[in-house]
Parts: C-alpha cells; structure tokens; sequence
C-alpha cells in the first residue's frame, strides 16, 4: 500500500495528522492507521516535501520545521497548504493545514500592492525618460545660445569699455592704425585692424565693401555700381568686394 | 529509476515565473496578473537524454530582493531558474547579488537566467541588456512560447 491508496479528505481549515517514524516509516493519518512502507524520499503526493529530509533529521525532541503558504494540488485538490513538522522520541508528525480561504483575502491585498508597484516603476521610468530629454533640450538651448552672435560689443575708448549694441552699428572706417565705429549716435574710434574687426563680426550681419570700410548690411539703402549709400553717408564699393556683396543681398 | 530533482523559480514580481511554468507544465497562458504568494509547486516528468527525471518547480512568490525569500522555500533546491522582465531594468539590475544570495546557501546548484517577456522588446533591448548583464541569458516568452521548453530542458541536463 502506498500514500496514494489511503483514503484522505481535504483538510478544510483543521489540520491533519500524518505520523512518521523516524525512518520515515508512515504510521498513520488523523483517522486511518495504516502502516506503509518506508517513504525515502516523499514521492507521490508529498512530492513538495521532498529535499527536506535532513532538515527534518535535523529536528532535536520538541522542535518543529514550518512550511508555510504552499499552493500545491494536494489529495486532489488545489488550494494553499501550511506544513508543520514536529518531532518527538520516536515520531515526526506532519500537520497539514488547508488555508485557501485565508489566503484568498492575502492575495487580494498581494495583488494591489505589486500592481500599483508595477504601476509606479513604469511611472518613474516614464518620468526619468521625461527628465532626459528635458536635460537634452536644455543643454541643445544653452550650446545653441553660446554660440549664437551677441547683440553686443564693449569698444574700448581711452577712459572705458563701451557697451554697443551691434543694430546701432552703421559701419566700421579704417583710419590709420585706428578705427572709426560710426553707429547712429556716436563715432568711436579704437585701435585694431580690420581684418580683425572683419572676422569677429558675423557674416550675416556685415560686409566688407572696401578696404576701409566695413558696413551693416540692413542699414545699406542703395547700391550703384562703385558705391552705396547708408543713411546719409555714400561709400565707396571696391571692385573686388561688389560680387560678394551681390550674392550676400541676393541670399536676402 | 526516476530521479527528482527540485528547481526554484526566482525574481522580482511579475516577471512571470508562473506563466513560464503554466506554459512549459499545462501548455497554457494568461495575460492577466496574478499574484503568487508563498509558493506554488508543480512536478514535470522530463526525459533528458534517455533518463527520466522528476522536476519540482517551485514557483516563488516574487520579491524585489532575493534576501526577502524564506530560507525555507529555497531549502534543499537543486536548481534555480531566475526569471526577470526585459521591459523593466530594476528586475535586472541586482541580478548578480540576487544569484549570489541564492547560490550561497544551496550546493552547487544548476543555473539558467531568463530574460522573459522578450515578445515585447526589439533586438536593440536584447543587446543592450546583454552587454549590461555580462551574463548568458535565455530570452523567453511565456506568452509565444518561445525558448520556454529549452529553458527547463536546460536546467534539467545541468541537474543530471
């Protein structure tokens, strides 16, 4: 006779003595005593108890091993099982208790709290992705500012350094080592070279139409063919910078 | 003679170690989540290479960290098949610490690391978490079927 042959109802919230010895001889169940042969390794419908064995061995007189909250299908039926193993001098009872009823309301409670885990890990992911890109555009903004032409330049007089807004720039005139910034209010005369001034300026902004003179280009009013007027100024348009000022108003 | 071997199931919670064993077990699968508290145990009849073995799966609820597992549900396991989510990194990310915890309390257990939900993720996701992970994984779907029986087959051939 095996486990299997024994007749054993589902537990149902009361528990259910099985009796081993300590070879692991069955002896009997809460109602049936049945002698079997030895068990050595809990096959058949103790299957889940196998591996334990020497934990169980390991048990001194009085103490017990606890299994808790097994779903298993045990005796035929699937519900959630706590396992108790208890040894006294000669014996190990196996207490079964069946505890679906329980465990239903603990999973209840289980399944909200992973849900709304779950829920927040994929928010936070959600968010942190959001905060990246947010990291991205401002960095994008900020490189894009830096690089982009100042609407400012601080010219040197012979007491301080100027603050000039480059619009109220007209143009730049050599003057010996010296330059004169013409702008609508002021002319300031600094030292350098135009050369210099020519490639700190943006491109899109000024061109140069001489060797001396270097003039804002949404400031130009007309053009002829070896001069062009600005305000109430008329500037020579050397030769060789007319075409690059032809294509410059052109792109305009 | 029929040998039986214990295999445990680890790794954060719905990653879905229980649908890998409904699948591989009863050939099933559900989208819906279900939480698994304590443990659920089923038993597969495997032949490897002409031996036949008895695989207990033991399907444990899942825990953000293996040092939340009982002692008592992981006692005595032959095997261990970590299970996380290819969609969701904090499955992953303490992966080695998690194999560790494990490792050390079993002897010289048998190990497959599963990177489930993988009908979900492109190729892109699959390299990257193979190049963060350093480790051999086995991208399973519970829900396709895909790699689940090779990934049990697997542990059963190192439990031999």
């Amino acid at each position: 006779m095996n486990l299997a042959e024994i007749k054993l109802a589902p537990v149902k919230n009361r528990s259910q003595i099985l009796v081993f010895d300590k070879a692991w001889s069955f002896i009997e169940s809460c109602n049936t005593l049945v002698k079997i042969d030895k068990i050595s390794n809990f096959s058949d419908e103790l299957y889940f108890l196998q591996g334990y064995e020497k934990e169980f061995e390991k048990l001194n007189e009085g103490e017990s091993y606890k299994l808790y909250c097994v779903w298993a299908n045990f005796f035929g039926e699937e519900s959630y099982y706590d396992f108790i193993i208890k040894s006294t001098a000669a014996h190990f009872f196996v207490i079964i208790y069946d505890f679906k009823d329980q465990y239903e309301k603990t999973i209840d409670l289980q399944q909200e709290r992973n849900v709304s885990s779950i829920e927040r890990s994929e928010l936070q992911r959600k968010f942190e992705k959001v905060e990246e890109e947010k990291a991205l555009i401002e960095k994008l903004y900020n490189e894009n500012i830096s690089d982009a032409p100042r609407e400012f330049v601080f010219i040197k007089t012979d007491l301080m350094w100027v603050n000039v807004s480059l619009k109220s720039i007209l143009y730049f005139e050599a003057y010996g080592d010296y330059i004169k910034v013409h702008t609508e209010k002021k002319i300031y005369v600094i030292y350098n070279r135009m050369k210099n001034i020519e490639e700190k300026l943006s491109s899109r902004d000024f061109i140069r139409i001489h060797r001396s003179f270097i003039v804002r280009i949404d400031k130009i009013n007309n053009i002829e063919t070896s001069n062009l007027q600005l305000g109430d100024k008329i500037l020579p348009l050397g030769n060789m910078y007319r075409k690059d000022l032809l294509e410059k108003i052109s792109q305009i | 003679m029929q040998i039986s071997k214990k295999v445990i199931l680890v790794g954060n919670f719905g990653v879905g170690k229980t649908s890998l064993v409904s699948r591989y077990v009863h050939q099933k699968f559900s989208d819906q989540y279900l939480t698994t508290i304590g443990v659920k145990v089923d038993k597969k009849i495997v032949n490897v290479d002409g031996t036949e073995m008895s695989l207990i799966l033991w399907d444990i609820a899942g825990e953000s960290s293996a040092t939340k597992i009982p002692k008592a549900y992981t006692m005595g396991a032959h095997g261990i098949i970590y299970v996380f989510d290819v969609n969701r990194p904090e499955t992953y990310e303490n992966l080695s610490m998690d194999i560790f915890e494990l490792q050390k309390n079993l002897k010289d257990p048998g190990l497959v690391v599963l990177g489930n939900k993988s009908d979900l993720a492109d190729n892109q996701l699959i390299e990257q978490i193979k190049a963060e992970t350093q480790r051999e994984i086995l991208f399973t779907s519970a829900k396709t079927g895909v790699n689940v029986d090779q990934a049990f087959e697997n542990i059963a051939r190192q439990l031999l």
